[in-house]
């Protein structure tokens, strides 16, 4: 075990940079979920405050002022025009709406205009979600009212029905469920980024120091079989990734929490351990080539970002162009992204449990893929050299 | 002295057109210093890499402690010790941690681990070094470093590609001690180089080679006598007249003499002690002489009188 001992004590050597992407990785990460926990507050304040004044005084009156509440801060302002302006200003309040008397009335001969009085600080766009709810249930009222029914019934039903539309529209929308899905799915799509830098520049510095020609006559002179040569090196191989792996996942178990456990959480997982896999086999396969230790830093730079830019993990596959995505087609990356998305429903990517599986295989076949080329070059290599 | 550690028989090695060893034969004997003496591009280092399976090579057999040397040989190889020509040391890991790490190749045991490597690196001199990085050690400590990786395991048999090269005097003096003194301690030793100093400094029994093929075997003083050259004289003459140079080639032991810009040299065979009688020759013509030396032939004699050629290129060392 002498070898696997040593690739752990190589490995260590090399850490550094990784942890310096790793731990650069995690801030980032911490300052998107915080960001997003703010974004929360402005969803909050997009629960406008609303001073109503009713001077219909009806069933159907009543009803808006409930229908209002439900979504929105009722809050009392004085009459006096000064003092409501003055709230206004000082943003006591953000809307100042008085139901005009015959409200009721109005409505049930079908007139939908002259029912309020609304005011407002202009040049915002802060009463456009209330006018377009308010719109909406005057719309729903009225065509209620058409049907037959009192103003009293129809609003009734308007506010039932607006009720669960408003409910589905914060879950799908701007909820608060869906900014954290978005944080945790930039998450794993960064993930490519930083499981290709972190393995290329860890994993292929200790491949090369231990695979160098002369360290590598040495063990071959030593009664070690070239079987435990490989499964110890493979041994160590297996460790780090599933180190990295491991930290890099509880990392988001930290930040996430329980949402890295729901069905999709764990898709998510599953993709990325896949990918890694892939990744490893990348790592591999440019060992195999023997390169300088300086120029293994610019590989994993121009595979990490190109990869990394073509694929979508920056940008949104959607917002990429047709060249950029055909190219994309043919690098595991990509393959890795749509798997993400898939399993998120982003980016216009519906889940379905054959697409998912689709991007899985994929990554397998390139896995598979770079492993035989490996295989193919080491081979080679050991021919030409004797 | 009578057991074969080590038999190389007809071994032939190409690489594609050229023939690196051709129809080599040796056979060490247990106990021995055994040097490889040959130029640069002989096949020194071709035939050690055949010699420990590292690389194929197309005809001969190849034995160690009498059995066949495969790359499988995993018993053969752990009482092999072998000091590349190349440093082979792991640049992440300090000088105790390197010869740990091969000595941990061969002796799983940690507790006899510490003791061996502990010892190599008193062998070596290197105790000062134990924390250093390779990349910090001087190009003779680094030699050291990688002769203590290769013996720390205390192998019978011990290989070393020109362990030398690049060394500086005092280093390969120590070098050069230590090697004899693995040897006094029971190991048997195939030295290559291309410095026939050391060789005839340390060598039992030394092995010429030539192209692929051993050209001469014996010991120093068996090569010597192979060849008909015992005693080349040298001096510096300020104006020698035909008549004195007639009557030192008359001289029945000289076959030979050259004069280039004032060094007169004088070959000579069939015994040493012949300066006094050019001397006086020299003397009765009233020549006005400057240096004078008598070398005894060397192993560059002998590899030149075989083949026709200096053993190496006017290199110093
Ligand atoms: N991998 C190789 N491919 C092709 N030719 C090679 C290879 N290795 C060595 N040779 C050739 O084989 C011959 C013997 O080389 P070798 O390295 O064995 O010589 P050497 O005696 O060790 O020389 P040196 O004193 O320089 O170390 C040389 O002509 C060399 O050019
Ligand atoms: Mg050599």
């Amino acid at each position: 075990m002498k070898i696997f001992e040593t690739f752990m004590k190589i490995m260590r050597k090399h850490l550094k940079l990784s942890l310096i992407y790793i731990s650069v990785f995690m801030v980032v990460g911490i300052m998107m979920t915080k960001s997003s926990s703010d974004s929360e507050d402005g969803y909050k304040a997009r629960r406008l405050r609303v001073s109503v004044t009713d001077l219909d005084d009806t069933e159907a009156s009543r009803a808006v002022v409930d229908f209002i509440a439900k979504n929105h801060d009722i809050v009392k302002v004085s009459d006096d025009m000064n003092k409501q302006l003055d709230s206004l200003y000082y943003s006591k309040t953000h809307i100042i709406l008085t139901i005009e008397n015959g409200y009721s009335e109005k409505l049930e001969h079908g007139e939908t205009t002259g029912l309020f009085n609304e005011l407002s600080v202009p040049g915002t766009n802060m009463t456009q979600l209330f006018d377009s709810q308010l719109n909406r249930y005057i719309g729903l009222v009225s065509a209620t009212i058409a049907g037959g029914n009192t103003p009293a019934e129809a609003s009734a039903k308007a506010s039932e029905v607006l009720s669960q539309e408003i409910e589905t529209v914060m879950l799908n929308d701007s909820g608060k469920g869906s900014e954290k899905e978005d944080v945790q799915n930039h998450y794993f799509l960064y993930l490519a980024y930083i499981f290709i830098s972190v393995l290329i520049n860890t994993l292929c510095q200790i491949h090369l120091s231990l695979k160098n020609k002369d360290i590598n006559n040495r063990i071959n002179c030593s009664g070690v079989s070239s079987y435990s040569q490989l499964l110890q090196v493979m041994l160590g191989t297996f460790v780090f990734v599933i180190g990295v792996y491991v930290l890099l996942i509880g990392a988001g178990v930290v930040l996430f929490g329980g949402s890295m456990f729901t069905e999709k959480g764990m898709l998510s997982m599953l993709n990325a351990f896949v990918f890694i896999i892939v990744v490893m086999m990348i790592c591999l396969f440019i060992s195999s080539f023997s390169p300088s230790m300086d120029v293994i830093s610019l590989i994993a730079n121009v595979i990490g970002l190109g990869m990394s830019f073509l694929c979508g993990v920056f940008v949104p596959q959607q917002y990429l162009g047709d060249v950029a995505l055909s190219i994309g087609k043919f690098l595991p990356v990509y393959w890795y992204v749509k798997g993400c998305n898939t399993v998120m429903e982003k980016e216009g990517e519906i889940f379905s449990v054959s697409g998912f599986l689709i991007c899985i295989g994929v990554q397998i076949a390139f896995a598979a893929a770079f492993f035989c080329l490996t295989m193919l070059i080491s081979k080679n290599r050991r021919q030409t050299e004797s | 002295m009578s057991e074969t550690v080590v038999k190389i028989e007809n071994l032939v090695k190409r690489y594609k057109e050229l023939v690196a060893l051709d129809h080599l034969n040796l056979e060490i004997k247990k106990g021995e210093i055994f040097g490889l003496l040959g130029p640069n591009g002989s096949g020194k280092t071709t035939a050690i890499n055949c010699l420990l399976s590292l690389l194929s090579y197309d005809k001969g057999d190849i034995e160690i402690f009498g059995e066949k040397m495969t790359p499988t040989s995993y018993v053969l190889k752990k009482r092999i010790g072998v000091i590349m020509q190349n440093v082979a040391v792991l640049e992440e890991l300090t000088v105790y941690e390197n010869i740990d790490f091969f000595c941990g190749l061969y002796v799983n045991d940690k507790v006899a681990r510490k003791k061996y490597v502990q010892e190599a690196i008193e062998f070596t001199g290197l105790e000062e070094f134990v924390k250093f990085y390779p990349k910090k050690l001087s190009g003779g400590l680094l030699r050291r470093l990688n002769i203590a990786c290769g013996i720390a395991h205390k192998p019978d048999l011990i290989i070393l590609d020109e362990p030398t090269v690049a060394v500086d005097p005092q280093s390969r003096n120590k070098i050069l001690e230590g090697i004899q003194k693995l040897n006094s301690e029971g190991a048997t030793v195939i030295y290559t180089s291309h410095y026939m100093e050391e060789v005839e400094q340390i060598c039992t029994r030394i092995a010429i080679i030539d192209k692929g093929h051993s050209i001469a075997v014996g010991t120093k003083d068996e090569l010597k006598n192979m060849i008909h050259n015992t005693e080349t004289i040298k001096i510096e003459v300020m104006e020698l007249s035909d008549e004195a140079l007639k009557r030192i080639r008359e001289l029945e032991y000289v076959y030979k003499t050259t004069i280039e810009n004032n060094l007169l040299e004088v070959y000579c065979s069939g015994g040493t002690h012949n300066l006094m009688d050019i001397l006086n020759i020299l003397n009765d013509y009233g020549t006005l002489l400057g240096r004078i030396y008598s070398e005894q032939p060397t192993l560059n004699d002998v590899f030149l009188e075989i083949t026709g050629k200096e053993l190496r290129d006017t290199e110093g060392q």
